[in-house]
């Protein structure tokens, strides 16, 4: 009888292991944010030309969010959105800029023990960038391998490496210029699941 | 008598499922706590073949944690460093070296009202230490210090969070910074910051 139970127990304990990625459930990345900040600086300037001061205003989201459409295997979207503008009585003058970036991905969990589960994502979207001097769009892609650890059914912890080509060119003039950035990043968070 | 102890059984569950999360002893981290290295090469090609290659670091480090001292009250850590750097070809033989750095030091204290519901607004109030420090070799000055600045962050916030259930809650906040940074190369003048901000993101709590 005893046996029975701990099988049991362990069996729930499995079931609870490997229902964080099942088929129908959400997963959101931590880092899924918004924020608008207006900021106003004085600077004191002890020279001639008075006190010196900045206006600012930001605008920031970022959302990273998928869906199980079959066991560990996720189909997800990040977008990111990025707006500042500045205007200081200073060299700086007036700036203002904004990028953003829309990437679909495909996300496959490779369960493993202690509720480990190492994961790889691939993705290809769009992204875009906008400055005073340089607007620039185009292809970026990624892939990223990494490792969840699952501290319950909600939360995971998450380790990952992140490869991303991007490919931009220019859309305010004729030059031809192409921007090629290769980015390789290590990065570590959380993300809860639903 | 059965549906009696089914309301009472379900009130208990969540009521402890709504009161457990900012009880004492838990912790909560913001879903924006996070470590990063990111290495990027950028390429800019003209089609004429000549090209200025830009090369970056970019380190962060930002850690946002809070332990409940007692039910609904947290005292909670914010410790941010950001480390960025960049090499830009110029022109022949000339190249521009940059580098920023930020850190930030915030203890803080956050009152959640215990109203019944999934809904709990709260009321944070910080004070901890910032620096910004800006590094180019452009700059003519000693080490190349074009700033660097240092002193009090003064936060007030209020919010509210949506308990989806005993581990997660989305958050919705409204926070005014004040912060005063002294110059500290030189002629000593501060710079003083008023910041309002409205933010949205997620915790966990555990």
């Amino acid at each position: 009888m005893k046996r029975i139970m701990m099988m049991a127990i362990a069996s729930i304990c499995f079931f609870t292991a490997s229902a964080q990625t099942e088929k129908g459930r959400f997963a959101l990345s931590g880092n899924t944010d918004m924020s608008l900040m207006f900021a106003k600086t004085s600077i004191a300037v002890m020279d001639s030309t008075g006190d010196g001061k900045q206006n600012s205003r930001a605008f920031n989201a970022n959302a990273g969010f998928a869906y199980f459409v079959a066991n560990d295997l996720a189909v997800g979207i990040t977008g990111s959105f990025q707006y500042t503008k500045m205007d200081a009585d200073n060299a700086i003058g007036y700036l203002q800029n904004y990028t953003a970036g829309i990437i679909p991905s495909v996300t496959y969990f490779f369960p493993l023990k202690w509720n480990l589960k190492s994961n790889v994502s691939v993705g290809a979207g769009y992204a875009w960038y906008f400055a005073s001097d340089l607007d620039a769009e185009g292809l970026s892609l990624n892939v990223a391998p990494g490792i969840s650890w699952f501290v319950n059914r909600d939360i995971s912890l998450d380790l990952g490496v992140q490869y991303t080509y991007s490919n931009l060119k220019t859309t305010s003039d004729l030059s031809g210029l192409t921007y090629r950035q290769q980015a390789l990043g290590l990065l570590a968070g959380l993300s809860i699941y639903f | 008598m059965k549906k009696i102890y089914i309301i009472i059984i379900s009130f208990l569950f969540i009521y402890k499922v709504s009161y457990c999360q900012t009880q004492q002893g838990n912790f909560v981290v913001s879903g924006e706590t996070n470590i990063n290295l990111l290495f990027s090469n950028l390429d800019p090609r003209m089609e004429s073949g000549s090209d200025n290659k830009v090369t970056s670091r970019d380190y962060s480090f930002d850690v946002r944690l809070g332990y409940f001292v007692i039910d609904h009250l947290a005292i909670n850590i914010n410790a941010l460093y950001q480390y960025s750097y960049y090499k830009k070809q110029l022109y022949q033989g000339s190249r521009e070296e940059d580098i920023q750095t930020t850190l930030g030091l915030i203890p803080s204290l956050t009152y959640f009202f215990p109203v019944e519901g999934k809904l709990k607004p709260d009321v944070s109030l910080g004070a901890g230490y910032m620096a910004l420090k800006e590094r180019n070799n452009q700059v003519p000055t000693p080490d190349n210090v074009a700033y660097r600045y240092g002193g009090l962050s003064l936060n007030a916030g209020a919010g509210i969070s949506l308990f989806l259930n005993k581990n997660i809650s989305f958050d919705l906040n409204f926070q005014y910074s004040r912060n005063k940074l002294n110059d500290q190369i030189g002629n000593g003048s501060p710079q003083l910051q008023n910041i309002f901000g409205v933010m949205a993101g997620v915790s966990v709590y555990f």
